[in-house]
């Protein structure tokens, strides 16, 4: 990444041959369409390029850091197609800074791998993670996710800190070996 | 933007952190952190678990010509940022090429293109539409403000207080017509229609020259019967015009313009005196 902020290309090109599978999965993920996945995929890492200056380390990782540009430029993609409302461009502040960081995890955060994360996400009950999912992957508002699901605010607001206790809890447990260890 | 108590930020937080407010709460909520002197660690507990979402997802190797064309546009942007110069001190103010506006503006505006000692080709042919638009091709622009005008998408960026427009115009021979729009946020905007249909993996790129730079690719788009698209692309700074023409390709990978321009317009960011006010 130092590479990165000192322009010098080369590193860019590391960071993509490193980061863009997932990248691409995320974009696909969100926009269900392999050419606008690309778009974002391309955009995102343009993008990480010329604000590698403000990439603080001790924020969080730079998978981390790409990935939420991903999925704010996804999302933005979306909801430019579905009612032409842009997001603000919050380039510098694509998440708060609390958000990016790996937080008191480092432990955990070293043996999760990606069916780590979805075994885990498989332990929630299903109306909690459908609302962290519809939050995360579709970019929808709480008040969204209540008038789509016809459940009451409230509940929605409940089911959302639920998930992510839950969540946190069954990622802390996940012992590497494919099943998280608090539930076993 | 309201002002929220501790108590009320400790039950939004599981919103925040998925970004799951709306923009008054994301906002209000912000400033509250940013100014609170408690620590918030519900913020800290609840938002380290997201980056893990993201990551959930198993990887997928996207199409093989994306790196070729991810690294022809950072080195397109390495090329501009070392041509690139100051910005200067006053306001840019919007000119809309060959609308029929500004006549005062017109030669202060082919001044700038002249003074352009290494003007790139994408320069070098919005002086020629320039010119062709001076010398009477009004229909054509007279079509492409109207199709901007009866695009409320369009309006409404061009509309944005702090914003730069371009009408992109029809070269001769072509058809559709277009607008851009720099927005304050230095995200550009550009909507076309009237456009011929793409087949195959033809689509129209849009490419922009910021400042004489190297031409680069704003985004593609295929058009279907509607014979309309759009793209946007962010991060744009220019100090002095971005060139933009809309040119149909046989394939999205390509990373120089290589098809016939379609359309094309400039926005022009100047302080000549003729144009800017005394502040």
């Amino acid at each position: 990444m130092q590479q990165v902020s000192a322009g010098q290309i080369g590193g860019l090109e590391t960071l993509y041959d490193r980061y863009h599978a997932v990248a691409y999965a995320l974009a696909l993920r969100i926009t269900a369409e392999t050419g606008m996945a690309e778009d974002v995929v391309q955009d995102s890492f343009l993008g990480l390029w010329r604000n590698a200056g403000r990439y603080a380390e001790e924020k969080g990782s730079v998978k981390g850091w790409l990935l939420a540009i991903v999925r704010h430029r996804a999302i933005d993609a979306m909801r430019r197609r579905r009612n032409g409302v842009a997001l603000a461009d919050e380039t510098q502040e694509l998440l708060p800074a609390a958000l990016t960081l790996p937080d008191v995890w480092p432990e955990v955060a070293g043996r999760l791998d990606a069916e780590g994360i979805r075994h885990a996400l498989g332990h929630l009950p299903g109306a909690q993670r459908e609302v962290i999912e519809m939050a995360y992957f579709e970019g929808l508002t709480q008040t969204e996710i209540a008038a789509r699901t016809q459940a009451p605010l409230g509940t929605v607001k409940s089911r959302m800190r639920l998930g992510l206790v839950a969540l946190r809890r069954e990622l802390e447990g996940y012992d590497g070996r494919g099943a998280g260890g608090r539930a076993q | 933007m309201k002002t929220l108590t501790c108590g009320i930020v400790r039950d939004m937080a599981p919103g925040y952190v998925l970004g799951a407010l709306d923009h008054t709460e994301m906002a209000a909520v912000r400033e509250h952190l940013r100014t609170c002197p408690r620590r918030h660690p519900e913020v800290r507990e609840f938002g380290g678990v997201v980056p893990y979402l993201g990551e959930s997802v198993s990887p997928i190797e996207p199409a093989v010509g994306l790196k070729a064309a991810v690294m022809a546009a950072v080195q397109d942007d390495l090329t501009a940022r070392e041509k690139s110069v100051p910005r200067p001190d006053r306001a840019p103010q919007l000119t809309v090429v060959g609308s029929g506006g500004d006549e005062a503006a017109r030669p202060g505006m082919l001044a700038a293109l002249r003074s352009r000692r290494a003007a790139s080709w994408a320069t070098r042919a919005a002086a020629a539409i320039l010119i062709v638009g001076l010398l009477g091709t009004v229909v054509s622009l007279r079509g492409a403000l109207d199709e901007a005008q009866n695009n409320p998408d369009i309006w409404g960026y061009i509309g944005e207080a702090g914003s730069r427009s371009a009408v992109l115009a029809p070269v001769v021979g072509a058809e559709g017509a277009g607008a851009a729009a720099l927005l304050p946020s230095h995200n550009l905007k550009v909507y076309v229609s009237g456009l011929t249909a793409t087949h195959g993996d033809e689509v129209y790129v849009v490419w922009i020259s910021v400042d004489g730079g190297a031409a680069r690719s704003a985004g593609w788009f295929t058009v279907d019967e509607s014979g309309k698209g759009q793209a946007t692309m962010s991060d744009l700074s220019p100090s002095s015009s971005i060139v933009i023409y809309v040119c149909r390709e046989a394939s999205r990978y390509v990373t120089r313009p290589t098809g016939p321009v379609v359309l094309t317009g400039t926005i022009v960011m100047w302080a000549s005196p003729a144009s800017t006010p005394t502040f």
